[in-house]
């Protein structure tokens, strides 16, 4: 809470928490599914239904968002129904708006950042870790139509996946690939509004086809 | 609804006066949130707040802080140490866990979705359903010839790992071999140098490509790194001096008759002979019942 820190607003927000999350045990299952989703890349994990009601129309990268922030971390929306999203997750979790340089966590509506991602942070070679995790919030996941088509191969993957998402657009995707300078680089999670989620971490060769 | 007054650890976890899995849910976030990262960056140490354990330093604690923050109602959890179910820290850390979250227990490796363990890989094949946790004492594979943190930290940003190369070298000039017993260092996705954990040289080549998530935590050293599954994990060797596992041709299990496992060597303190017995106590007793 220093000066120099840039988030807005107290410790939590002004609202009120949503009683649908269960902190502990919800936290688990989702966290569970997302390590699932995180080992294996181009996997199609399904996340638990909690009736959360947050504001936007896909509650599913909020779960994820809620069982990742507290205090300690920060992160910024972009797109969407930003500033709603944002008090939402700040009453939530206890989570810090900050600046998309400095965020550790980044919600992505609408399939683009407009080359704005370009500014999120990837790390330090002797601190890779300290690099965002930007979620997309894509239309549907495990279909190609309207959408990209990715070939994935690295570690997690026993030999090559494809997965196609839709919601999410090509240029965004090239930006990112752009970033990705391993070991350095941003963690992708893809989710759509059925609940299912694909995970793209930095140590996956990606191919657009 | 879990209320707040639950994550301060005043409620009801599985034992009364304790949060579900003992830690509380900041704790297992921030862990949660280090274990992505490293599964991210395979063989990447990520640093870490450890806390305090009701286990002394070196005994599991960072072993345990993993299993704690990932374990769930409907996980099935096995805990060796040395190969056995039975010895006094798994016994000790299988109770923690059970009293502190209800979950189910287990010595039989297949029906485990948590495996903890301490030293070894067991034997029967694991599936990429189940997710294994390494104690670690040392997680630095360049500490025994780099005294400084500083200094390692470049050395795994810059991949340079000559001086390991170079102790490996004079190990062979000196005893005419490599020497290195456990905690063989290995080469991660072709990028980070990494500590393997004690477990045998036995038990390193079955790390690569292996089908299981593999998590390593080091409570005393503060860090967590991991193998994702169908990761690259290669052990340094040369060209003209390679890399070798234990070698028990000629002798068996004396209780199951296995020739295919890593053996224990235990010497009679009277006549001085040699006996050998399974390690992976769960598979020998398997063998002897004909399951396996």
């Amino acid at each position: 809470m220093g000066r120099d820190c840039d988030h807005k607003g107290g410790f939590r927000g002004d609202g009120v928490r949503d009683p649908a999350f269960d902190l502990i045990f919800d936290s688990q299952r989702i966290f569970r599914s997302l390590l699932d989703a995180m080992a294996n890349p181009g996997r199609i994990v399904t996340l638990p239904e909690i009736d959360i009601e947050p504001p936007g129309a896909n509650r599913y990268p909020l779960l994820l968002l809620m069982t990742l922030l507290d205090h300690e971390v920060s992160f910024c929306v972009l797109g969407g129904a930003q500033t709603q999203v944002t008090e939402y997750l700040k009453t939530n979790t206890g989570g810090k708006e900050s600046r998309l340089e400095n965020s550790d966590f980044i919600l992505v509506y609408g399939g683009s950042s407009h080359g704005l991602i370009q500014r999120a942070r990837v790390g330090t070679l002797e601190y890779p870790d300290e690099s965002a995790t930007v979620i997309y919030d894509a239309g549907s996941i495990g279909d190609d139509r309207g959408g990209v088509l990715l070939e994935l191969s690295g570690p997690g993957i026993a030999d090559k996946r494809m997965i196609g998402a839709s919601g999410i657009e090509e240029n965004e995707i090239e930006d990112v690939l752009a970033m990705q300078d391993y070991p350095l680089g941003l963690d992708l999670i893809f989710s759509d509004r059925a609940g299912r989620m694909v995970c793209i971490p930095r140590s996956t060769t990606v191919e657009v086809m | 609804m879990t209320e707040l007054s639950t994550l301060a650890g005043t409620d009801s976890g599985a034992l009364k006066g304790y949060n579900f899995a003992f830690l509380d849910e900041f704790t297992k976030r921030e862990i949660r949130r280090k274990i992505l990262k490293a599964v991210a960056i395979p063989g990447y140490q990520v640093p870490f707040g450890s806390r305090e354990m009701p286990l002394a330093k070196g005994w599991g604690t960072g072993g345990i802080q993993i299993t704690l923050s990932i374990i769930g109602r409907s996980d099935v959890l096995k805990v060796i140490d040395q190969g056995s179910d039975e010895s006094v820290n798994a016994v000790n850390i299988r109770n923690l866990v059970s009293r502190m979250t209800g979950v189910e227990t287990t010595s039989d490796t297949g029906s485990a979705t948590i495996i903890q363990t301490r030293h070894r890989i067991p034997e029967e094949a694991l599936t990429e359903d189940q997710i294994m946790v390494f104690q670690v004492p040392f997680p630095e594979p360049l500490r025994t010839i780099e005294p400084s943190e500083q200094v390692t930290r470049r050395m795994h940003a810059e991949q340079d790992y000559s001086s390991m190369w170079l102790h490996l070298y004079e190990d062979i000039v000196k005893h005419g071999k490599i020497t290195i017993g456990a905690r063989y260092p290995c080469l991660v996705n072709g990028r980070h140098l990494m500590d393997p954990s004690p477990i045998p040289r036995w038990d390193v080549p079955r790390l690569h490509r292996s089908p299981v998530l593999h998590l390593f935590c080091a409570g005393r050293e503060k860090r967590i790194y991991a193998v994702p599954p169908h990761t690259p994990v290669e052990p340094l060797e040369f060209e003209d001096y390679k890399f070798e596992t234990e070698d028990f041709s000629g002798k068996v299990c004396e209780r199951c008759g296995s020739s295919d496992t890593f053996l224990d060597e235990i010497i009679d303190d009277a006549t001085g002979d040699s006996r050998y017995l399974c390690s992976d106590t769960s598979f020998c007793e398997k063998r002897q019942r004909g399951c396996a």
